[in-house]
C-alpha cells in the first residue's frame, strides 16, 4: 500500500444506494416527531423558564415554613409592612 | 451541487419539501465525506442524519450573502464529523469488519479497504479532515481554510503532518 493507492481507495468509496432513502426516512421521522412534541420539550428557553419557576416555588415554600416557625400569623402581610422593612433594614450601628 | 435561490429561500423558511430537494442535491457529497471520515457505514449514516437535522434546525443562521447553501451545509458536515470523531475515544474494530462485510461486492479490493479503514482510524482527525478535503475531494487550500475556519498555513501544516503520519503507518504495515 502506498499513498496513491490509499487515496484511490478512498475516492472509490462504496456508495450504497439504499442509504439515501433510509437516512431520509429517518430524518423525516425525527422531524415529524419533534414537530408533534409540545414545544417546551424541545426548546431550551421554555425548559429554563419552567426550571426557574419550580425553583422559585421551592424557595417560597421554604420561606413560608421559615416564617411560620418564627410565629408570624400572616407572612405576606408581615413581609410587606413598613414595620417589618424598617425593623429588618434599620441601621443602628450594625445591620440587623 | 446546485441549489436554486427559490429552494434555498423555501428551505430557510422551514419548508420540508425544500429540505428534501436540498438533501437529494447534497446527499452524495455529504455522505461520501462522512463515510471517508469515519470509515464506517453505520456511523456515516447516523452522522449524516444528525447533520441534516442540525442543518434544518439552524437554517435561520444561514446567510446567503456569505456562501451558497451547499457550501454552508458542507461546512457544517465537516465540522460535525470532526467533532464526532474527536468525541469518540476508540473505534470498535468488530463493527468496522462487519461493515466491510456488509458492502461486500461493492469493493473490489477488500484487503485494501480494510487497511485503509485501519489507517484512517489511526490518523489524527484534524489531519484526516485536511487530507480528505485536499487529496480526495481536490479542494484548494483556500477552500479548506474557509471550510474549517483555520488559516492556510495551518491547513498546509496539517496536510504535511497527516501525510507524514500516513507514511509512517505504511512503513509500519509493510514491516509486519
Amino acid at each position: 500500500m502506498d499513498y496513491g493507492k490509499f487515496i484511490r481507495i478512498l475516492k472509490d468509496v462504496p456508495f450504497n444506494a439504499g442509504s439515501e432513502k433510509r437516512i431520509w426516512n429517518k430524518i423525516s421521522h425525527t422531524l415529524d416527531k419533534r414537530k408533534s412534541n409540545v414545544f417546551f420539550l424541545t426548546d431550551i428557553w421554555p425548559r429554563l423558564l419552567i426550571s426557574t419557576a419550580v425553583l422559585a416555588a421551592v424557595f417560597v415554600i421554604l420561606f413560608i415554613n421559615y416564617e411560620k416557625q418564627l410565629g408570624a400569623r400572616n407572612f405576606v402581610q408581615h413581609i410587606f409592612t413598613t414595620e417589618y422593612i424598617y425593623e429588618t433594614c434599620k441601621y443602628d450601628g450594625q445591620w440587623n | 451541487m446546485t441549489i436554486s435561490k427559490e429552494t434555498a429561500d423555501a428551505f430557510v423558511s422551514g419548508d420540508l419539501k425544500a429540505l428534501e430537494i436540498v438533501y437529494k442535491e447534497t446527499f452524495k457529497t455529504i455522505y461520501g465525506l462522512v463515510y471517508r471520515m469515519t470509515g464506517n457505514r453505520q456511523d456515516a449514516e447516523d452522522i449524516t442524519h444528525d447533520i441534516y437535522i442540525r442543518v434544518y434546525e439552524k437554517r435561520n443562521l444561514y446567510k446567503k450573502e456569505k456562501a451558497g447553501l451547499s457550501t454552508w451545509i458542507y461546512r457544517i458536515a465537516v465540522n460535525f464529523s470532526l467533532n464526532a470523531l474527536r468525541s469518540r475515544k476508540h473505534w470498535d474494530r468488530n463493527c468496522i469488519v462487519e461493515n466491510i462485510a456488509a458492502v461486500d461486492g461493492l469493493i473490489e479490493n477488500l484487503d485494501g479497504m480494510e487497511l485503509v479503514k485501519e489507517l484512517l482510524e489511526r490518523i489524527n482527525p484534524d489531519f484526516k479532515a485536511c487530507l480528505i478535503l485536499r487529496d480526495v475531494e481536490d479542494r484548494s487550500y483556500e477552500e479548506i481554510s474557509d471550510i474549517l475556519g483555520i488559516s492556510i498555513g495551518t491547513v498546509r501544516s496539517r496536510i504535511n503532518r497527516g501525510r507524514g503520519q500516513l507514511k509512517k503507518l505504511f512503513r509500519e504495515h509493510s514491516r509486519r
